[in-house]
């Protein structure tokens, strides 16, 4: 009676008990955290009621200050306070050139081509530590207010964002020690706040204008399913260039000549920045400005403003009707539009948008929260606190994967707007006779020339059996998880060799640096990285007896025989024991052998599940399915 | 993973060119309800692995099942023809006379005053034929039977080359209509 003995395992389940998630807003102006509690999600305030924390971050021989503090620091010590790093994650060098005036800072190229660093007097920073730093404050305030640490996030980014920002966020998030439930997409999040708020059925358009990006995407709402159907954005154009418009409007007025310093060209920024918000409510407004030795006094009315902007919120529009086209839907079609972003609150972007789509946009969830709120309902749901039955999010890849082939063109592998996870394969074979390794450069874009478009990485493969040329048959596939981010994997076929990949990021951080990071970021005086690394396995340990304890418990009876029912709670039963040792090894060996043992058992749960899934049927379909079996036999 | 299971079986459909669609999202709606990653978030690597293969290929078929053009193709497939790997170029000379004819119609749309209308029209006459050539498709596939020829098959074939052609050359109206209409 081996069941007796390993009663823990097989018997009753663990009862779930309540985990700590947040959602979390990284913007490019500022950042919020959501969470829900008693049922409800809210944005979390810091001690002095703030919810919404600055994205600054400012360096001193002293410490890292982030928020408003920072941005208070920003006009005396402007080479040293961070602002915008959003714009820089997963860009390279090349990149930030263009955005020289309004990113003062001393840039280091510490690889070539890479993403680059920036050079504080705490030392040389890279936007991912930057956004670190900011995500640390945020996760801080989460679990002072959930009252203990923090089991995950969700964390929001743009749909537009490629590859190499999504993966940069990633590292980000590691650094600054958060568990990533997942990465959602900014405008879904904001469907999903405002779809389960209002309970809609229909076709929704988001339209997202944040402080350095645009996003527009087109959800389907259907039974809880938010299905997304296309998005489409630009991830360099947002509300800061209002800012910038009014701007130099001021300078062509005011006849400025002379190039501004730092400290100058942000408060021209920063006064620009009220100038728009005063205009919401005013018709005229007026701003008066000083540099070097001159200042003059202006006047701006609302429809100069209006003027001014028009070619910008002309540019969104046409990216929406990209995304209807993708969608191949038209204007009429759309049901309702969600503005989210702190700019749709200027009324003639509010007017353009009403007039485009033939409705008036829903602008009751605040539009500066209403992303972190749909990140929170969904860190819930990920994280166990809510069934999720109720609802089920369905994203799609925004851009095109392909790769370089011959003549300096890019083949397409997985084409933009499909559902994701999704996978494709490819063969290849190798031109040369004991050619062992092959090189694969990944882009994403639309355009066909490798010149156009985005690199990603470049991968390596190696371990193909020596043949003769054209004998190898080597399959690559690309997968793209529910995070949006690509994984690669090669086997060659006929010997059955998987060839191992190394990726080299175009603009990330390699497995090494990340790791330093992690290690240089852990306080030494609070915490051991050994004992946190034995704590971290243990916690997967429990978790993984925990999912298949559950499992056993609904399936077990029906999918495994008593034998395979006693090798499994056996296994587990051993890595319950190794729980308690000290030993992180151990504990890792017995993780693989439960992962091992339960792999067919989970196989057989989800064939299972998907039969489910088809019980839903009419007899006629039955009898049509027993026709067609019929007639193959 | 089931993967004997060919994309009808998969949504529980009779394997021919006609499917229910609505039948069809919904069962991919329940389908995903269970396999999708958020649902295994906090289960053990191994099995959110698991269940991002199992979503991929749900999401395969059916985006191959819901396009008319990609769910001929995939039946050919079934029946052993793969036309991905048909690199023939002949094609009957009277589709690709009425080919270029719309060609030629689309380049003096182009240079038009009043493009909108000559576009829209073509675009129509291309819909029509889409519809005429998977009318035929449907036919002979449902004629197919271990009796008959095996030349009905590449009839069916032939069919769906055609119905490839036309599918570009609506992309090309749409991309001409982004250019000429300003988007």
């Amino acid at each position: 009676m081996a069941l007796l003995q390993l009663s823990e395992p097989g018997q009753s389940p663990q009862p779930h008990q309540h985990k700590f998630a947040v959602g979390i807003d990284l913007g490019t102006t500022n950042s919020l955290v959501a969470t829900v509690r008693s049922g409800s999600a809210a944005v979390i305030s810091d001690l002095q009621g703030r919810k919404l924390l600055p994205s600054v971050v400012r360096y001193s021989k002293d410490g890292v200050v982030v928020g408003d503090e920072a941005k208070q620091a920003a006009k005396q010590d402007p080479l040293n306070t961070i602002s915008s790093v959003k714009r820089l994650m997963g860009r390279g060098v090349a990149d930030v050139k263009t955005f020289r005036d309004q990113m003062p800072y001393e840039f280091i190229e510490k690889e070539v081509g890479g993403m680059p660093y920036i050079r504080t007097v705490a030392g040389d920073v890279s936007p991912v530590n930057v956004s670190a730093e900011i995500l640390k404050v945020l996760a801080l305030r989460g679990g002072e207010a959930l009252g203990g640490e923090l089991d995950g996030a969700v964390i929001t980014v743009p749909a537009y964002f490629d590859e190499a920002q999504r993966q940069a966020t990633k590292d980000a998030a590691k650094v600054a020690g958060l568990n990533v439930l997942r990465l959602l997409n900014e405008p879904t999040a904001a469907a999903v706040a405002y779809g389960l708020d209002k309970k809609e059925e229909g076709i929704i358009a988001v339209y997202d204008l944040g402080g350095g990006t645009f996003d527009v995407s087109i959800l389907r709402l259907q039974a809880g399913v938010f299905e997304v159907l296309s998005t489409a954005g630009d991830t360099a154009l947002g509300g800061d260039d209002f800012d910038h418009a009014i701007a130099e409007w001021l300078v062509q007025k005011a006849g400025i000549t002379q190039n501004l310093n730092h400290s100058e060209s942000r408060d021209l920024l920063q006064l620009a920045c009220q100038v728009k918000e005063r205009l919401t409510a005013e018709t005229v407004t007026s701003l008066s400005f000083s540099w070097g030795q001159q200042s003059c006094q202006h006047e701006i009315t609302k429809a100069e403003f209006e003027q001014l902007i028009e070619p910008l919120v002309a540019k969104t529009l046409k990216v929406c009707k990209r995304a209807l086209r993708d969608a191949k839907l038209k204007e009429q079609e759309i049901d309702n539009v969600v503005m989210v972003g702190g700019s749709t609150r200027v009324p003639y972007v509010r007017s353009r948008v009403a007039e485009m789509f033939g409705s008036r946009p829903m602008v009751e969830i605040d539009p500066d929260e209403v992303v972190a709120i749909g990140a929170a309902i969904q860190a819930d749901v990920l994280v166990g606190n809510q069934s999720g039955e109720d609802m089920l999010l369905l994203d799609v890849n925004p851009l095109s994967l392909g790769i370089e082939t011959m003549g300096g063109l890019v083949e397409k592998i997985i084409p933009r707007n499909l559902t994701i996870p999704i996978a494709k394969a490819q063969e290849f074979t190798t031109y040369k006779d004991g050619q062992t390794a092959m090189a694969i450069h990944v882009l994403q874009g639309e355009r066909e020339l490798v010149s156009d478009c985005r690199s990603l990485a470049r991968f390596e493969l190696r371990g193909i059996p020596p043949m003769v040329a054209g004998a190898a048959r080597i399959v690559v596939t690309y997968q793209v998880d529910a995070d949006g981010i690509l994984s690669v994997s090669a086997k060659e076929q006929s010997t059955g060799t998987e060839s191992s990949i190394q990726v080299k990021p175009s603009y990330g951080l390699n497995d090494e640096e990340i790791t330093q990071m992690i290690k240089d970021s852990i306080d030494y005086a609070q915490h051991d990285v050994a004992a946190r690394q034995l704590r971290e396995k243990q916690v997967e340990g429990e978790a993984l007896l925990a999912s298949v304890t559950n499992a056993l418990a609904e399936d077990g009876d029906e999918l495994l025989s008593p034998e395979e029912r006693g090798q499994l709670t056996g296994k587990m039963a051993v890595l319950m024991r190794a729980l308690t040792s000290q030993d992180i090894n151990e504990i890792t060996r017995e993780i693989e052998h439960v992962s091992d043992a339960s792999s067919e058992f989970a196989s057989r749960r989800m064939d299972a599940s998907i039969k489910k899934a088809l019980s839903g049927k009419s007899l006629d379909n039955l009898n049509l399915d027993k026709q067609a079996q019929d007639q193959q036999e | 993973m089931s993967v004997s299971q060919n994309f009808f079986q998969l949504f529980g459909l009779a394997e021919q060119f006609d499917i229910d669609l609505n039948q069809l999202s919904s069962t991919y709606r329940n389908i995903q309800r269970n396999t999708h990653p958020d649902r295994h978030a906090h289960a053990s690597r191994r099995d959110q692995l698991l269940s991002m293969q199992y979503t991929a290929n749900v999401n395969e078929a059916y985006e191959t099942l819901s396009s008319p053009l990609k769910r001929a193709s995939y039946l050919l497939k079934l029946k052993g023809v793969d036309l991905s790997e048909d690199n023939s170029t002949n094609m009957d000379p009277l589709f690709l006379m009425q080919q270029i004819e719309l060609r030629e119609e689309l380049e003096t749309a182009r240079h038009a005053a009043a493009p909108e209308s000559s576009l829209e029209q073509i675009g129509s006459k291309l819909r029509e034929q889409l519809q005429d050539y998977e009318t035929l498709f449907r036919q002979q596939m449902a004629e197919i039977s271990p009796e008959t020829s095996p030349e009905l098959l590449d009839k069916a074939a032939e069919q769906v080359k055609k119905m490839q052609f036309i599918v570009k050359m609506q992309h090309e109206v749409e991309r001409l209509e982004e250019e000429l209409l300003d988007y």
